[in-house]
């Protein structure tokens, strides 16, 4: 587990470095491991029990990568990695366990099933998965900051690094995403 | 929506969250100038924008008693470990530190007005900085004073200083 872990420790150095093709190594291996932790997470024995992206991704990172040797830089980058990859694994799961086929019933659910997406993930994650999909076409910025916030757990100041802009920006994007994320997910019943 | 649009909502979205809710409906309605579908979709985010406050928030878990929580208050606080130890809050100085959690420090400290030993718990920074999470630091507080049992350790005090 330790070899494991330096090595992972040092893929993600590699590629803040630049190395293209450790992420390409990295990445399957925090798949895994997210994979591994959502499962655990999302199965039927802890049902009411709250869906905390934030903390799944950290254990992964506290699991896979020896952070004595990596900067808050390496962390976020880290965790935007983690971000798309938590992202498709829980709405994979959601979509399994509830057998939805995209579509107008689908996608749209309740103000309170929308409010508990961390509560009863499903239904809600798969209507946050669409949105997400529609915010992303018309202004991609404020998706990818949903993405890293609520999936990858980065802190406003951790978005803004990853994204180039200024912290007042994130948080604009993410006023504005988020309002219209809800009116999305609970319009048209 | 063409993106000349979205800016544009996007835009009065903000400037009327800015001023005062009596106020909003008369500024949108002026700033959109008959534009009916401009106003609408303003009037709609505002609409839903009260209701925003906990949807997708990160760190949304019951942060009470999870391993997972306690790693991510780890990780997100790298506050160097038994800072505190030395200083003087009130009527308390701060020896040595005892244990680390997810939910701050305990630190071994001198009632210096009884002249007694006390444990004192230091909620990590992102804690004490978030009101929620102070007002049910206090709420619990509250409970444990009021129980006395051999095994649940007596309350004494609780409080705020100087953000700590």
């Amino acid at each position: 587990m330790a070899d494991a872990s330096a090595q992972i420790t040092d893929l993600l150095l590699a590629w803040n470095q630049g190395d293209e093709a450790a992420l390409q190594e990295l990445m399957p291996r925090v798949h895994d491991e997210l994979r591994r932790l959502a499962h655990r997470c999302m199965s039927s024995e802890r049902a009411g029990h709250p869906l905390d992206t934030t903390a799944l991704v950290n254990e992964a990172y506290l699991r896979l990568v020896d952070s004595s040797r990596v900067r808050w830089q390496n962390r976020a980058h880290f965790f935007a990695v983690s971000a798309q990859l938590m992202r498709r694994i829980l709405v994979d799961i959601a979509r399994a366990r509830h057998k939805l086929k995209r579509g107008a019933d689908a996608t749209h659910v309740s103000l309170d099933e929308a409010l508990a997406v961390s509560h009863q993930p499903s239904p809600a994650l798969i209507a946050l998965d669409d949105a997400l999909k529609t915010l992303a076409a018309m202004d991609p910025r404020k998706s990818r900051v949903v993405e890293l916030r609520f999936f990858g757990g980065l802190s406003v100041e951790e978005t803004a690094e990853m994204l180039d802009v200024a912290p007042i920006t994130v948080m604009r994007d993410w006023k504005m995403a988020k309002t219209w994320l809800l009116s999305e997910l609970v319009r048209e019943r | 929506m063409t993106p000349a649009t979205w800016s544009e909502i996007e835009r009065l979205f903000h400037e009327a969250l800015a001023r005062a809710p009596e106020d909003r409906a008369t500024f949108v309605a002026h700033a959109c100038r008959g534009n009916a579908d401009l106003q609408n979709a303003v009037a709609s985010l505002l609409d839903y924008e009260p209701h925003t406050r906990d949807f997708i928030e990160p760190r949304t878990g019951d942060l009470r008693a999870s391993p997972m929580a306690d790693a991510v208050a780890a990780v997100r606080t790298p506050i160097t470990r038994g800072r505190h130890a030395g200083s003087v809050f009130g009527a308390y100085a701060l020896e040595s530190l005892i244990a680390t959690g997810g939910m701050g420090e305990v630190y071994r400290a001198r009632d210096t007005r009884l002249d007694r030993v006390v444990a004192i718990k230091i909620l990590p920074p992102h804690f004490a900085d978030d009101r929620d999470r102070r007002d049910r630091f206090q709420r619990e507080a509250r409970i444990v004073s009021s129980l006395n049992h051999p095994h649940i350790c007596a309350l004494y005090d609780v409080g705020l200083h100087e953000g700590v």
